[in-house]
């Protein structure tokens, strides 16, 4: 993996973190990087395959790999989990139907070995719809309580739209990943 | 000479203790050997054990809380077989990680199987259903979203579990940010103005026009259906033979469909410029055509999906079709099939308003052309279109072309008897300007062929 090993090199040089954003389709994974790295997102195709945004944030560097959520490359997502620093969880708030789909994919990425010391960020995105559901009932729809203690998680609302709580989300993520990375100095 | 006698004897010497010595060590070295094997048969009867025993829990367990404990039981095994790895050899290292993985596999269906049916509460409380099932020909045919204090999951507002029925839904003025369209079989949908996000899902033979969504539209599991949509984004999963009418600012994505057939929008009603503009959507990007499929992520063209064939879109049915169903004259009812005949019953109660005065002030514009009868039964069944379409464009190429020359303005007098009903009702109609130029450019290949012909004739007279 060339790739992979330059991204390493370039890490041990700067502050630098790997944060992966995923989940279902249709949940607004790429408007949220593109509305957070200030560009346009009036017009964003569903993701084949994965996009990646390196901004800057505070002091820190944030390599943000958005991958695209439709059912059948799913199955890829594991191909990107290697060196996560932050876990980005996006959910569909207005989409009930699909909430079931939503909790079973996490369950199973939280159980992957190399996500383990990840810290987990969940937006509960759309929050500009009405009949949306609140972060709080998605946090019990996900039944977030029950997750491993060691897990560092926090759940917040956003509108990818109109960019309310993005920022509040990323804040929390790299401040958790510093505390924990970046410790020593 | 004695000396050198001497000391080769003792050369030799030397030599076969060291042989000897050689012999002694690789002697003890094999010792373990023995050891070795009862190891190895020792770890196999162990793995071979615990192996049944969660082959057995795998087959008798149907209980899902269950499962955690076989998975970890799978997870001690592989643990075993790490540990133990340095001292076997690599044929039973090989057998025992595929034994292990198999396991895995017969849990991961086990899995499969059990949990699906552990669903979430999803579904609306029965009670709900039931009065939502009586309260079909109100004006509210929305089910109002419950708010209720535990997660119990509220359902959006939607239309859902209803057969043969013509469904109207203005957003205008509402405060529905997301709409679901489920489990409708043989219906027509009608849905005016802006609205922030669809869902659709388990539909059969249905026919779906819908005003601009603001932010995305979301389906799975169609069927023989049509739709004419309008948004931001769209994404289309398990939809079969169905034919889409789109404008879309990004690129559509099918998903496991196959059958699909896209056009562009083509839907009217009045006020759908002002809401195309306040959704940003009143510019056509041609984006329909540029469907990705994410089950042929190839270069060529994905077999799964095509363009819909100018001749069979619904453009050239003609407009007045959609004008009776909404006036709901007798007539039109008697043509239309299906969802059309539920329609006029229903009409009074529904929340776009036709007064009865109305329906027998508006004049009839079907009565006086026989062709458009035609037209009529044609749309009933939207798989028989293909073979129909062709046929129908030639009783109305009669109607089309006198406009068409004298007028300069395409479908002005076709449009006409619509905008009258459209001053008061907000009906849904096509448009038809693909129809005149498809009749127009058949007459004048028409023409062209009669004058080559005419030409090829004339020389073979001259020449004779």
């Amino acid at each position: 993996m060339g790739l992979l090993s330059i991204i390493r090199k370039i890490k041990k040089k700067e502050k630098e973190m790997r944060i992966l954003m995923v989940g279902l389709d249709n949940s607004g994974k790429t408007t949220i990087v593109l509305k957070i790295n200030g560009e346009d997102t009036s017009v964003i195709s569903p993701t084949l395959g994965f996009n990646i945004k390196t901004i800057t944030y505070q002091k820190y560097t944030l390599n943000i790999w958005d991958i695209g959520g439709q059912r059948t490359i799913r199955s890829y997502w594991r191909n990107y989990f290697e060196q996560t620093d932050g876990l980005v969880w996006v959910v569909d708030s207005s989409d009930l139907r699909r909430l079931d789909d939503c909790k079973m994919e996490l369950d199973n990425l939280l159980k992957e070995e190399r996500l383990s010391g990840a810290s987990l960020l969940i937006f509960a995105n759309k929050q500009d719809i009405k009949g949306a559901l609140t972060p709080a009932e998605i946090a019990k729809v996900l039944n977030l309580e029950a997750m491993d203690k060691t897990r560092h998680w926090k759940i917040v609302g956003c509108s990818a739209y109109t960019g309310e709580g993005l920022l509040e989300g990323f804040d929390w993520l790299v401040q958790d990943i510093a505390s924990r990375i970046y410790m020593l100095d | 000479m004695e000396d050198e006698e001497q000391t080769l004897q003792e050369k030799h010497q030397l030599m076969l203790e060291r042989l000897s010595a050689r012999h002694q060590t690789r002697l003890e070295t094999l010792k373990p050997d023995p050891s070795d094997s009862s190891t190895t048969s020792a770890f196999l009867s162990r793995f071979n054990d615990s192996k049944k025993s969660i082959a057995a829990q795998i087959e008798s367990s149907a209980d899902p809380s269950r499962l955690p404990d076989i998975s970890a039981a799978i997870s001690d095994l592989e643990k075993f077989v790490a540990e133990n790895s340095y001292l076997l050899p690599s044929y039973e290292i090989r057998s025992s990680l595929k034994t292990i993985s198999d396991l895995k596999q017969s849990l991961e269906n086990l899995t499969s199987q059990l949990i699906p049916k552990k669903k979430f509460s999803f579904k609306k409380s029965k009670p709900t259903k039931t009065q939502i099932e009586t309260r079909i020909p109100q004006p509210d045919t929305v089910s109002v979203p419950e708010k209720t204090t535990s997660y119990t999951i509220r359902d959006s507002p939607g239309f859902r579990h209803k057969q043969n029925q013509v469904l109207v839904q203005n957003f205008k003025g509402s405060e529905i940010g997301e709409f679901t369209i489920s489990d409708l079989d043989s219906c027509e949908v009608k849905l005016i103005g802006c609205v922030n996000a669809l869902f659709f899902n388990r539909l059969k033979k249905c026919k779906i026009y819908a005003g601009p969504v603001v932010g995305s539209i979301l389906m799975e599991e169609v069927e023989d259906c049509v739709f004419v949509l309008a948004s931001h984004q769209i994404r289309i999963h398990f939809a079969k033979r169905s034919d889409f009418y789109l404008r879309v600012r990004s690129r559509p994505i099918i998903e496991d469909s196959d059958g699909v057939r896209f056009a562009n929008y083509c839907l009217k009603y009045e006020g759908i410029e002002e809401d195309l503009a306040v959704a940003v959507l009143d510019e056509e990007t041609g984006n329909w055509a540029n469907v990705d499929d994410f089950k042929w992520l190839r270069a060529m063209q994905s077999p799964n999906w095509s363009i819909l064939p100018e001749e069979e879109r619904v453009g050239e049915r003609n407009s007045h079709w959609r004008v009776q169903n909404f006036v709901g004259q007798p007539r039109a009812i008697k043509n239309g099939s299906g969802p059309g005949s539920t329609f006029p019953g229903k009409f009074d109660d529904n929340s776009i308003g036709i007064t009865p005065t109305m329906l027998t002030s508006t004049p009839n514009p079907v009565e006086s052309d026989p062709s458009r009868d035609i037209a009529c039964k044609a749309m009933d069944g939207h798989p028989e279109l293909a073979t129909r379409g062709i046929a129908l464009t030639m009783p109305m190429q009669a109607n089309l072309s006198a406009p068409v020359q004298s007028d300069g303005v395409l479908l002005h007098p076709l449009q006409r008897p619509v905008s009258d009903a459209q001053s008061t009702v907000p009906a849904v109609l096509y448009d038809s300007t693909a129809v005149s130029c498809g009749t127009l450019y058949c007459a004048i290949g028409f023409v062209f062929c009669f004058c080559f012909c005419f030409f090829i004739l004339t020389e073979k007279k001259k020449r004779n």
